[in-house]
């Protein structure tokens, strides 16, 4: 970086600990961008491929209620998507890059999404149980992310955050409805908790020591997040062990417990290598949720043509 | 949205209707103000100033020709439809059930 550069981005660096946000046409550094680029395509990408685990059981839903609020959740899902692809089109612009690109990526294997979206979902209480725990992270994710110094984002956030509160609520009622059902709906939800715990140990990313250092130091340094990955882990064990518990489930990982002092909980390492592969596409559904994202991108090509004519055919 | 009266004066400015919008916190939304009429967009700009942001403290300001919006309208029914299964107040009657497991959780002869 020249001279010049370097004196700009000390002046923008002190800019941001003044309080001071950014927006989408500021001066900002390259790898400003680039860390926002890479955490908003992220984010937008996971919310798009996130509609799919679930839409399987709209089809299925115990009832019409269900019904309506799975689709009206899955529908939602695919908004957050589209806010979020406009804010990272307009970081993208300057490189001459649009959403083409985000999805020719995710097509060619260049494009991670979480690990939760690559699993299966076998049962009516995996659907509920992604609605109440695995939004349950996202929210804290997102939530943290509200008070980041790109303006553009926090605004999308904002309205991501007010309709992820009735995911949550939808998702808890349906796990709250099982555990007060029969020993079967029970079993059926103890068995999907036993199957998804390690993924959600997995959801915020491997600890500070992990290989995901780097772009944790310099989102924190930037300004766009305020929390590291284990503290989000530690507010996460918080608020929802003691809920899991109070409805008498158990939580496949003896050594979890909560210091009585320091509040900090210890738990079972998942297996990192594991994770790496999954968000690698080497998960169980990620081939086939991608060919379904590619199918329908296809397919659905005929919709955007028509969408973006400007005249008249005839 | 020029008046004929204008456009009938040749070399005049031909005024044109604008609404104003101002981003009045930080990281706030943009809110609609005012409308005026304007020659020109940079013109609009300043009318909406002077005119009608002299006090609060704004972060941005947007002058939208008014011939630019599409508008829906408040006759569409589509914006009455009975939606609460997308809300969160359906789902109220979970704050009691918690308090009540946790309550149990936290009674001694359930805790084993
Ligand atoms: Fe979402
Ligand atoms: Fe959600």
């Amino acid at each position: 970086m020249n001279p010049d550069g370097e004196a700009r981005t000390q002046e923008f660096l002190e800019r941001l600990d003044g309080g001071h946000l950014v927006e989408a046409d500021d001066w900002m550094p390259d790898a400003y961008r680039a860390e926002l680029v890479r955490l908003i395509r992220l984010h937008a990408v996971s919310e798009i491929m996130g509609t799919l685990p679930e839409k399987e059981w709209v089809p299925r839903a115990p009832t019409l209620y269900r019904k309506l609020a799975l689709m009206a959740k899955v529908q939602d899902e695919a908004g957050h998507g589209q806010l979020l692809i406009r804010v990272a089109e307009d970081l993208m612009a300057p490189r001459g890059e649009n959403r083409e690109h985000i999805m020719e990526d995710l097509f060619a294997g260049r494009q991670k999404f979480h690990n939760v979206f690559h699993l299966p979902v076998p049962t009516w209480a995996d659907a509920g149980l992604i609605g109440w725990l695995v939004d349950g992270a996202a929210i804290i994710t997102q939530g943290m992310l509200l008070g980041g110094s790109y303006a553009p984002y926090t605004r999308a956030l904002r309205r991501i955050v007010e309709e992820e509160a009735f995911h949550i609520q939808h998702g808890e009622s349906i796990c709250m409805a099982l555990a007060e059902g029969t020993a079967g709906q029970r079993a059926m939800f103890q068995e999907a908790l036993t199957r998804w715990w390690p993924a959600l140990m997995m959801f915020f990313g491997p600890p500070e020591d992990g290989a995901a250092l780097s772009h944790q130091a310099a989102t924190l340094r930037f300004r766009i997040r305020s929390k590291t990955n284990e503290e989000l882990r530690q507010r996460y064990l918080s608020k929802y062990v003691p809920r899991i518990r109070s409805l008498g489930f158990i939580i496949p990982d003896p050594t979890l417990q909560q210091d009585p002092d320091t509040k900090a909980w210890t738990y079972q390492q998942p297996d990192w290598q594991q994770w790496r592969a999954i968000i690698a596409n080497h998960g169980p559904r990620s081939a086939a949720r991608l060919n379904l994202r590619r199918t329908s991108y296809a397919e659905g090509q005929w919709v955007r043509d028509v969408m973006a004519a400007t005249r008249k055919a005839v | 949205m020029a008046t004929e009266a204008s456009q009938a004066r040749a070399g005049e400015p031909v005024l044109g209707a604008y609404e104003v919008f101002a981003q009045t916190s930080e990281r706030g939304a943009m809110e609609w103000q005012a409308s005026l009429l304007a020659g020109s967009p940079a013109m609009a700009l300043m009318l909406a100033r002077e005119n009608f942001l002299r006090r609060r403290e704004i972060f941005d300001l947007w002058v939208v020709p008014r011939e630019a919006i599409a508008r829906a309208g408040g006759a569409d029914e589509w914006f009455r439809l009975p939606k609460t299964y997308r809300e969160v107040s359906d789902y109220q009657y979970l704050v009691g059930k918690w308090r009540q497991y946790h309550q149990q959780a936290m009674t001694p002869d359930t805790m084993a």
